[in-house]
């Protein structure tokens, strides 16, 4: 039973006149979409190791209380391979609605296991109305790690692979693997990257894997017993050189590139990855990096990716789970978002002064996701 | 005394069914079905996981290891002086091992503070070394968190322990044949003190064996320990994490009971050396006789050491939760700015809130079964290890298989569970701190009281219970510490949507904002020491009334 009370039809009124600017099939719809979201409570499992991130999504708890009744909690997970857990503990557990998660952060790997075992609400990329601002044409949004969108999931923001060293640890922006080992071979010690399977760990390595086959065409297409075999050596190898000269000799990798990033300010290592292109700015800016940072990419370009918002098809609030993708997408959120004063991740809407992107690299196929990480487990954690 | 039992009887049933028998049947129950559709292949593919091996040796190592030492340290420490209670062991033994481990790893770790002021001093180090001290991650660093951390509680055990034991008259007996007190210590108290000791180093082992929030924090990650390893498991979606989490479960479980056997051996074993040493006549050689007073002196430094680091722990999460640009070398940050603490305020309120009112009850529900379970036990003989028995199962498979048990029996993720999930861990606990004096305590009062007309309940609360206070309200505050520090029930029963300080600060640290984490391990620290110090203060008050 749908309540009809003068309260919300004055809403969908004004909300009419709001979205006029929008596209239009979605008007109605979307004004009933945002009657059943009042009064909701969403469950946002996301990421919660960065305080910037935290602080953004409180901004957003209010913001979307104010604007629409609707609460967003936070629920902080150490990595949201948990959340993904707990969906498919659900399912197998034939909990068809009522699930304790409402709206997701995912992409990758994350969104290709929702995604085939068809966990995830479908059409929520074009049952929110903001979806028509997204820079489609301009980004490589409708591809999450090779994978299509499928409409299952709406972007969020801009990832690109970029390292911070100590001033004059390296000549020049553009970076290659010969030089980072010369590096370690000048300073034993002063090198560390996250412990793959971590998203960013693994992305350091398929740079290196960019970088030491020369931009392998095979790369780009799914990973084959005859491709690994010819083309992985090449970075165990030079791995076999670099972990000697790693901190602690690579008996133990930083857990996340966060604390990689800690280990920067605390003088331990030299360089720390990044996939915000922001970050440099925005941690001197908070005081939780020293001034004495430089920005480098690959050579061949920053890895650049993106992340994206997805509601599970269980989910107990869709609604209100939808209204706010919607706001998160909004050009106002995102100007935030791309801000480095509060959180410096790019937007994925036409903003007035959005910041320069870095010179981007291709994501490998996805396939090469694992087999790298795969082939390094077997190798390394013996 | 039939009306008595009448009221305990049903109680203790109820305790024993809702905290060791459900959470440990469910357990079985779960596992069993999980098991019986097992392949080779699976099997096969375990095996081959890589690391495997070197994370079940790190476990080995770390759970046979840190306890032993944590146990001969606590003995050494607890030589000189078991009569006097140990006051100042209660801040110790209410912090929280998070907060513990990242104070513990702030100080000495090669970036750390240490390091700076060697830096300050004497203008050294200019990069910090790799080799000094605790590196960040590494087993010798989580090996040295978990043997600090524990010798506190195996103190306390062994006061109560020797509060049963005629330790004086051993003493005086030992000093009037000639023999130190030194001597009479190892030699006459140790052997009968270790036999007391078995269940308390059960919990310790199994503790270690099963952390998980510690390693994840400081421990080596190529691989992990084993705990770590199922969890990741655990939380990992590919298809054979889940049969690998199964399979690390039982192989966890399998290494906590071979670790259980060896402590059973360890008191027996003291024995058979000693007997053997003294029938031979042997005496230690002089270097082993040095190296023994030498640990003896160490023993003594123990407390003062610990204070001090504690005190320096303290003050350093409460520095970098306002630092504001703390970079090495510097030995203090830039400026300090109450920004965060402004900031966080009002937000950390409700996870306080969550977390009391879990906490409180739950410790209140752990006593009282802890106090009905001795009180039967009293009449008739339940062997203990059956109600520690939710200590002696590692926490990781136990909470695993509660989760499995909560989806296939469609609950929903409840506050309820949680609680119910502390109330098992922490009663085990209130029990191993009571035990002591309750079984010791003189019942003759009791019965004097009821041949003055009283009822035995009455007895039992206007007697009994006002000469136990102390270890009853520390009973109650462990209790309470032990829930304050949950991390993996509160995360896994409830689906991340119960937070607590624990949860909070283990969530916060997979970012490494230590600005940020500092200031959650601070209010992890600062709850179980308020309780402690309104306790300690109440207990204060009565005994100087007393006194007047």
């Amino acid at each position: 039973m749908r309540k009809f009370n003068l309260r919300s039809i004055f809403n969908r009124l004004i909300l009419g006149v709001m979205l006029l600017s929008g596209p239009s099939f979605a008007n109605t719809d979307w004004s009933d979409v945002l009657a059943e979201a009042r009064g909701d409570t969403v469950y946002f499992y996301a990421w919660g190791g960065s305080d910037e991130v935290n602080r953004y999504l409180r901004w957003a708890d209010s913001e979307l209380h104010r604007r629409y009744d609707i609460r967003l909690k936070h629920v902080k997970v150490a990595d949201i391979a948990e959340a993904v857990k707990r969906l498919q503990v659900e399912a197998q557990a034939g909990r068809k609605k009522g699930g304790a998660i409402d709206l997701l952060w995912i992409n990758g790997e994350n969104f290709h296991t929702l995604k085939r075992e068809q966990l995830l609400l479908p059409e929520v990329l074009t049952a929110v109305p903001n979806s028509a601002l997204l820079l489609n044409n301009t980004l490589p949004l409708m591809r999450d790690f090779g994978v299509d969108v499928d409409n299952l999931e709406v972007p969020w923001g801009i990832g690109q692979f970029n390292l911070i060293a100590r001033d004059k640890s390296f000549p020049t922006e553009q970076l290659s693997a010969e030089q980072l080992l010369a590096f370690a071979q000048k300073n034993p010690g002063q090198l560390s990257y996250p412990k793959p399977p971590d998203f960013i760990g693994t992305t350091f390595l398929k740079s290196l894997l960019v970088d030491l086959t020369e931009k392998d065409p095979r790369l780009y297409q799914a990973v084959s017993d005859q491709s690994a075999a010819q083309l992985l050596p090449r970075l165990w190898q030079y791995l076999d050189r670099l972990h000697p000269l790693m901190l602690g000799q690579a008996q133990s990798f930083a857990q996340s590139s966060a604390q990689q990033l800690q280990w920067l300010a605390d003088g331990r290592v030299s360089v720390a990855f990044s996939f915000n292109p922001q970050e440099l700015t925005a941690k001197i800016k908070a005081r939780r990096l020293p001034q004495n940072l430089q920005q480098h990419v690959f050579a061949d370009g920053a890895i650049t990716n993106s992340h994206y918002l997805a509601v599970p098809r269980n989910a107990s609030h869709p609604a209100a789970a939808q209204v706010a993708i919607n706001f998160f997408i909004s050009p106002e959120a995102q100007e935030r978002k791309a801000d480095p004063a509060h959180w410096g991740d790019p937007a994925v809407v036409a903003l007035e002064d959005a910041g320069a992107l870095l010179p981007s690299a291709e994501e490998l196929h996805a396939s090469w996701q694992s087999a790298i990480e795969q082939g390094w487990l077997e190798r390394y954690q013996l | 005394m039939t009306s008595t039992a009448r009221l305990y009887t049903p109680a203790a049933v109820i305790s024993v069914l809702g905290l060791i028998a459900l959470p440990v049947g469910l357990v079985l129950v779960a596992f069993a079905q999980e098991l019986s559709q097992l392949t080779a292949t699976q099997l096969r593919n375990f095996a081959a996981a890589p690391g495997l091996s070197q994370a079940t040796l790190y476990s080995l190592l770390l759970a046979a290891l840190a306890p032993l030492f944590a146990c001969y340290l606590a003995l050494a420490v607890s030589a000189g002086a078991v009569q006097r209670t140990p006051v100042w062991l209660s801040p110790l033994l209410s912090m929280p091992h998070l907060a513990f481990a990242v104070g513990l790893v702030f100080l000495f770790s090669p970036g750390g503070w240490l390091v700076r002021a060697m830096h300050g001093v004497s203008g050294a180090f200019a990069i910090p070394p790799d080799w000094a001290f605790l590196p960040e991650r590494s087993l010798p660093t989580l090996f040295t968190v978990l043997l600090l951390k524990e010798v506190p509680f195996l103190v306390l055990m062994i006061h109560s322990a020797c509060s049963q034991l005629p330790v004086e008259r051993y003493r005086q007996v030992g000093q009037s044949l000639g023999y130190s007190r030194t001597t009479v210590w190892w030699q006459v108290v140790v052997p009968e003190l270790l036999r007391r000791l078995t269940l308390p180093m059960a919990a310790v082992i199994v503790y270690s064996v099963s952390v998980v929030d510690i390693p994840l924090l400081v421990g080596p990650n190529v691989p992990g320990i084993l705990a770590q390893e199922v969890f990741s498991w655990q939380q990992d979606f590919a298809p054979d994490a889940a049969t690998h989490a199964l399979l690390g479960s039982v192989l966890l479980l399998s290494l906590t009971l071979c670790l259980l056997g060896l402590n059973r051996l360890h008191h027996p074993f003291y024995r058979w050396a000693l007997v053997r040493v003294w029938r031979r006549g042997l005496t230690a050689p002089g270097i082993l006789r040095q190296l023994g007073r030498g640990g003896m002196g160490v023993a003594r430094l123990w407390l003062p050491l610990m204070v001090a680091m504690t005190l320096a722990m303290l003050t350093a999460l409460v520095l970098w939760s306002m630092a504001s640009g703390w970079f090495y070398p510097q030995w203090l940050p830039d400026s300090l700015s109450v920004a965060l603490w402004r900031r966080e305020w009002g937000y950390i309120w409700p996870i306080v809130w969550t977390t009391l009112l879990i906490a409180i009850p739950c410790a209140c529900v752990a006593l009282v079964a802890a106090l009905v379970c001795l009180e039967v036990q009293n009449k008739q003989r339940w062997p203990q290890w059956l109600v520690l028995l939710a200590l002696l199962v590692p926490q990781l498979p136990l909470v695993v298989g509660w989760q499995y048990s909560a989806s296939a029996y469609h609950l929903t993720p409840h506050v309820g569970w949680v609680f119910w999930a502390h109330c098992v861990f922490a009663f085990p606990y209130a029990y191993l701190v009571v035990a002591g004096d309750y079984q010791r305590y003189d019942r003759h009062w009791l019965l004097v009281g009821q041949s003055l007309g009283y009822s035995p309940l009455k007895c039992w609360f206007t007697l009994m219970l006002p000469m136990l206070r102390r270890p009853v309200l520390y009973g109650w505050v462990i209790a309470f510490s032990v829930s304050v520090a949950q991390y993996l029930p509160t995360q896994m029963l409830g689906a991340g949507r119960v937070v607590t300080v624990t949860t909070e600060a283990v969530s916060v640290s997979s970012g490494g904002d230590r600005q940020l984490l500092s200031f959650y391990a601070l209010w992890q620290f600062i709850l179980p020491l308020i309780a402690l110090l309104l306790v300690a203060a109440y207990l204060a008050l009565v005994s100087r009334r007393r006194n007047a």
